[in-house]
């Protein structure tokens, strides 16, 4: 069974209570169509409702099944260590910060909280932010920060711990 | 201002617990491309992380500045819901809570919306009929399975209590 596309309405009301409604649509239209159907259901509800629309967003499931990816945790894996990349944007003072939860410690400089970016895994995973990845088509899907500006290279690379309840 | 992508990627750690990290991608590529991109992505990023990769999902925001009489008027209370409740082709409930429902669309004495009302009657058809986009193509709300909504069962004002009220 395929899991459906979901669409999410955000609201706010005039004492700045937020909430927000879902409706789901099949599998199999464009996005240019997904996003079509958003903007004319927004607008139905919008005239029943008194709230004021503030977003709508579009939430599609990718298919990582043929992915070969690790099936069991590392035995000291903690979604509260955290790898933090920096990398600049092609945008001079643009900055985007990645936030890695399960970071490992055997990938960082002994001694310190850099993460060792000579190691190969390492390097690879920042080429692919820095480089984008190549599809079919062809095309280049890049990486970027908030304003969409293409990220250039990597900054800092080191683990950051967050706090955890006890 | 052109808005990217998110790639968002759960990842479960040894104790089961769940974190999500994000990557902002470019917004011109076909849900095709990123289908293909994300396997590269995904196993990159595995062979940094101690975690378990879960789950992949692409967020699309979508631009809903072109709505008409959208704003939250003096009475807007997210907290007054309309509750639509639907059954698919095959008989499953779905449940729909629009924030901040329009007073006076419910009938006098009763909790019931009145469906015969334009613009609910409007929604109503879209949910259960669908939106026709570009290209005659129609996208008709569904379950999470993917199964058709058909009919409406009820729809009635609800309240859901938000504590104090300034």
């Amino acid at each position: 069974m395929a899991l459906a596309v979901t669409v999410r309405f955000d609201f706010v009301d005039a004492s700045d209570k937020k909430s927000f409604t879902e409706v789901n649509v099949p599998v199999g239209f464009t996005i240019a169509q997904i996003v079509e159907f958003t903007q004319d259901m927004g607008q139905l509800l919008t005239n029943i409702s008194q709230c004021q629309l503030t977003g709508a967003s579009i939430s599609i499931s990718l298919n990582i099944s043929g992915a070969i990816i690790k099936t069991v945790a590392g035995a000291f894996a903690d979604v509260a260590e955290k790898a933090h990349y920096v990398f600049s944007s092609v945008v001079t003072g643009f900055r985007k910060l990645l936030k890695i939860p399960t970071r490992e410690e055997l990938q960082e400089v002994s001694g310190s909280d850099s993460m060792n970016t000579a190691l190969t895994t390492q390097a690879t995973f920042i080429a692919l932010i820095e480089d984008g990845i190549v599809v079919a088509g062809p095309a280049t899907i890049l990486f970027t920060d908030n304003y969409m500006n293409d990220i250039a290279a990597l900054n800092t690379a080191r683990t950051v711990l967050m706090t955890t309840a006890a | 201002m052109p808005i990217p992508y998110g790639i968002k990627v759960q990842i479960r750690d040894r104790s089961g617990d769940k974190a999500t990290t994000e990557f902002l991608v470019t917004n011109t590529h076909t849900l095709i491309q990123y289908n293909l991109a994300i396997e590269s992505l995904v196993e990159a990023l595995d062979s940094v992380i101690g975690g378990v990769i879960e789950k992949a999902v692409l967020n699309i925001p979508v631009d809903m500045s072109a709505l008409i009489n959208n704003t939250a008027l003096g009475a807007s209370d997210v907290g007054d819901l309309g509750q639509f409740a639907f059954r698919t082709g095959d008989n499953r409930p779905v449940k729909m809570n629009v924030p901040g429902l329009i007073e006076t669309l419910v009938a006098s004495d009763s909790d019931d919306i009145n469906q015969a009302q334009a613009d609910v009657a409007a929604f109503i058809t879209a949910m259960e009929d669908g939106i026709l986009v570009t290209g005659s193509i129609l996208v008709a709300p569904s379950n999470i399975g993917e199964s058709d909504i058909t009919t409406i069962s009820y729809a009635r004002e609800r309240f859901r209590n938000r504590g104090a009220r300034n």
